[in-house]
């Protein structure tokens, strides 16, 4: 006799070891102790659960919330702005973890952006400005007598 | 907050934390909404779709007291609470902002 191996129906009222180990793990950077940040997971009335990042204290506000409904798994911010939404959780992971170190990243990018520019103004303005100069040098004593 | 059959079986809270005045604050903003919604005849998702929201999960997450009712939604939340906006601001101010509702308005009870 064969049995048909069903799939396991997995528990909507809970989040399995294999997600929350999923989104601790992502997080783990940005859940460091230096930050102050924590988490907790609850649940809507209907038994959708829920992952909530929360933010230093004394708030401790949720930053992010990480909810799965049916099987889709919906990232909101602490003011309940939809930020993702998909059915893999690898994927809203990675927006969860960009979402919340988006301030640094967007610095960085500044920084970079900034040195850039200095570089470009340093190896095509310099030059010029400097041959300017070698010019006037050699000009103005022959602009002296007009003087 | 509402918790899950099990899930205490995963560290459902980072170890080593009491919870802070303010939290609990927010949690009893978030129990009164609850309330509140309970007695309009609501449920999460009808609030969420009166509100404008895609999903219900975000009236979760105040219920459970994690955050605020935003500033731009206290208005159109009390209307379809059924309750006067003013009172209903002034009331979540007393958990959000203690501090500024006693100097605004003085000493008031929470079990309105």
């Amino acid at each position: 006799m064969s049995v048909v191996a069903f799939e396991r129906k997995q528990d909507a009222a809970a989040w399995t070891e294999a997600e929350l180990n999923t989104v601790v793990t992502a997080l783990q950077t940005v859940m460091a102790p230096a930050t102050g940040r924590s988490w907790e997971t609850g649940a809507t009335e209907n038994g959708d659960v829920q992952f909530y990042l929360l933010g230093p204290r004394p708030e401790q506000a949720c930053e992010l919330c990480l909810s799965r409904i049916g099987r889709q798994y919906i990232l909101e911010d602490g003011s309940g702005r939809l930020l993702f939404e998909h059915r893999n959780l690898d994927l809203v992971v990675l927006h969860a973890k960009a979402a919340v170190s988006s301030s640094p990243r967007l610095m960085v990018r500044a920084i970079m952006v900034w040195c850039a520019v200095r570089n470009t103004i340093q190896e095509k303005f310099e030059p010029l400005l400097a041959e300017g100069e070698e010019l006037l040098v050699q000009v103005a004593p022959q602009l002296a007598p007009f003087a | 907050m509402k918790r899950a059959k099990n899930q205490d079986v995963f560290a459902v809270r980072a170890p080593g934390k009491d919870v802070p005045e303010v939290r609990q604050l927010r949690k009893q903003a978030g129990d009164w909404l609850k309330q509140r919604r309970a007695d309009a005849g609501l449920s999460q998702a009808d609030l969420a779709t009166k509100l404008g929201l895609k999903y219900y999960t975000f009236i979760s997450q105040v219920e459970n007291g994690f955050s605020r009712v935003p500033t731009e939604l206290i208005g159109a939340w009390a209307n379809e609470l059924g309750l006067e906006q003013r009172g209903f601001a002034r009331h979540l101010l007393m958990y959000y902002e203690p501090e500024l509702h006693r100097l605004l308005f003085g000493a008031e009870s929470k079990s309105k």
